[in-house]
């Protein structure tokens, strides 16, 4: 089946699921559930609130899938959802998880063998203390591959707030890197 | 220092690490969730039916042709049509049609709607046929007792052949249909009343089959069934998704997509003033209010809530972290009362363009709709949600609650309705519709009381809105 056939399969269980069919909307969920958890993983780092927030976004989408105007934008819709569901996930686990000690995440076997285990350690304490929104605007960039104009609209924002978001993301990134370097990178007394 | 090509590059490596499928059981407990969750029904929902079999099709093609060709051999006095498009204001790219509609009653058993003089066709052909109250026997209508000086307009019908607007006013013991919709669209609904309440809102479109682009379109009914006039001449792409009479009843302010506008169209002369609303596409459909004076429009675009001036000549105004809001209401001519997504309620001086939280509606973790209600008088929201303390990713049970914006315990009032709350005129009672029955709850006693029962139950409740004083 190529791209197409199962855009227009897609679309088929979109209408279905918007007239009340369950049955089309389940098919859904498993068909979108994987990429989903992906990208909640990687915005708020723990499985867990990643499965959360993968429940969640679903029930408000079969919920709110009436209001839905275009079924062939049912994904970015759907990441739009999980988004938000993310940020409020973030939010409710804030005020415990700031001062935990952050453990590497279990990924597959074959990772990127151009990250050290030194780098990723430094990205990861560097990506959690971002907020929630810049987390979001760092995965869509570089795990989903998309430019500040397609993210704008997925997530229903300007797209002068995506490039922002994504400006800031990255100075507090690229800030984190350096701070973590600056214990073994001082010259001369004084920190570069 | 890290380079922006270096950072791209860990980047891109740090973010190929991680999970990539859901667990089983993550999808099974949702879908267990789905099952125990209605859909939305809101306001100015697309509603959606079966497509029509081929022999309803032939059949509705001939009954239309029949029409057509008897209307044809029947003088049928011009519409409300006054004149060409005025002149107008602003980004001057709404195709709108000039209207003058008048709340004196005609005598014409029909009237059909007035043609628009752009050469764009409309969303969907002129399937509205407007009757005049005596064109039915009173037996016919919907009874609602004691519904004193309360007015309603209501779709009933049985889709997809054909829907009934029905109009119930104040000391009238039935309601009486004033106009029927056939074949009937995907997309129909009420939109609106009039505050003088003789003329109704309604919205009208369609989905392509091919799944093309949604248009919709935005028309004046007469309560008493007289005449309807189309406001818009929206083609492919472009569609109303809210709107809203001013407090004179003298213009109508409507928001429309694409590109996101919101358009104030005065009735009498057919002047329109278009101001940009959305700067990105939103799934939302889109609430429409207006300041008591009349001044101002609060309209919810995508990325903001945005107070427009009515006239055009002041600058839209964002209102800070207001994306999305559950509910908003104007509190006074500068004062509009926001829900936000975080459970906090915020009170915006549109004057000094300042804001401030005024109390909270829920916790930020706990689960929450996007739709909610403030009474006129900003003292109460109504919004539904599940029971306080249920978070995403628990198990939730939705139903209407109700909640002082000064202060105080979130009360759960009732489980889901047909409709969208409404809220009496003096703030004192909660309105909604449930099982044909239009009730009413006491919102300082929390008693609740019918208002009155349709009895025209043969027919299907599609949407409506109700005025109680």
């Amino acid at each position: 089946m190529d791209a197409a056939e199962d855009d227009l399969l897609d679309r088929d269980l979109v209408e279905r699921a918007q007239r009340g069919d369950r049955e089309a909307f389940a098919i859904l969920a498993r068909t979108h559930g994987d990429r989903l958890m992906a990208i909640a993983q990687r915005i708020l780092r723990d499985v867990g609130r990643a499965e959360d927030a993968v429940q969640q976004t679903l029930v408000i989408a079969w919920r709110e899938l009436p209001g839905l105007r275009d079924p062939d934008r049912f994904d970015a819709w759907l990441q739009r959802l999980l988004v938000n569901a993310s940020y409020a996930e973030a939010r409710r686990s804030r005020a415990w998880t700031a001062n935990v000690r952050i453990l590497p995440v279990d990924g597959p076997a074959g990772m990127d063998e151009t990250l050290s285990l030194d780098d990723r350690d430094r990205i990861e304490r560097g990506f959690r203390r971002l907020p929630p929104d810049q987390r979001a605007i760092l995965v869509f960039t570089h795990y989903l591959g998309l430019t500040p104009t397609e993210i704008a609209e997925r997530l229903g924002i300007a797209g002068g707030t995506a490039r922002s978001r994504l400006h800031y993301a990255h100075r507090a990134m690229r800030a984190a890197l350096e701070a973590d370097e600056r214990p073994v990178a001082v010259a001369g007394g004084r920190p570069r | 220092m890290t380079d922006q090509r270096d950072l791209d590059r860990l980047l891109d490596a740090f973010f190929v690490e991680g999970t990539n499928e859901v667990a089983d059981r993550v999808i099974d407990t949702a879908l267990d969730q789905v099952d125990h969750t209605h859909q939305r029904r809101v306001l100015r929902m697309p509603r959606r039916f079966q497509t029509m079999n081929m022999p309803t099709r032939v059949a509705a093609a001939a009954v239309i042709g029949v029409l057509a060709v008897g209307a044809t051999f029947f003088v049928i006095r011009p519409g409300p049509v006054v004149g060409p498009p005025g002149p107008t204001a602003g980004a001057s790219s709404s195709p709108t049609t000039a209207v003058a509609v008048s709340p004196s009653p005609s005598t014409s058993p029909t009237q059909r709607l007035s043609t628009p003089s752009s050469s764009q066709q409309p969303c969907v052909t002129d399937q509205l046929k407007v009757l005049t109250g005596a064109a039915l026997p009173a037996t016919k209508g919907d009874r609602l007792s004691g519904l004193g000086q309360s007015l309603g307009v209501y779709f009933a019908g049985r889709p997809p052949q054909r829907a009934q607007l029905w109009a119930v006013g104040p000391a009238q013991g039935s309601a009486t249909l004033i106009a029927l919709v056939s074949p009937e669209p995907i997309i129909l609904n009420v939109v609106d009343i009039s505050p003088d309440g003789s003329n109704t809102l309604i919205r009208a479109g369609k989905i392509s089959p091919g799944g093309g682009t949604e248009c919709a379109d935005l028309y004046v009914v007469r309560t008493d069934g007289s005449g309807a006039t189309r406001l818009t001449t929206f083609g492919a792409g472009r569609f109303v998704t809210g709107g809203a009479f001013s407090p004179d009843g003298g213009q109508v302010a409507f928001h429309w997509w694409a590109p996101g506008t919101v358009s104030i169209l005065d009735l009498a002369s057919g002047q329109t003033v278009d101001q940009v609303c959305d700067v990105t596409y939103s799934s939302h459909l889109t609430q429409v209010d207006w300041s008591p004076t009349g001044d101002r429009i609060a309209v919810g675009c995508s990325d903001a809530l945005t107070i427009f001036d009515a006239g055009g000549t002041a600058a839209p105004i964002k209102v800070p972290a207001s994306v999305d809001p559950l509910a908003f209401s104007w509190t006074d001519d500068s004062h509009v009362i926001v829900a936000r997504g975080g459970g906090e309620i915020d009170s915006f001086d549109v004057v000094l363009q300042t804001s401030g939280i005024v109390g909270y509606f829920a916790d930020s973790s706990e689960v929450h709709s996007r739709s909610g209600v403030f009474s006129p008088d900003g003292r109460w929201l109504v919004y539904e949600a599940g029971d306080p303390g249920e978070a995403p990713g628990s198990k939730f049970s939705e139903g209407g609650y109700l909640k002082s914006t000064s202060g105080g315990a979130a009360t759960r009032v009732l489980d889901l309705t047909q409709d969208t709350f409404t809220w009496s005129a003096d703030s004192r009672a909660l309105v909604f519709l449930t099982d044909w029955t239009l009730a009413r709850i006491d919102v300082d006693t929390l008693k609740r009381s019918t208002i009155g029962t349709i009895t025209n139950q043969d027919l299907t409740y599609r949407q409506g809105v109700w005025r109680i004083p």
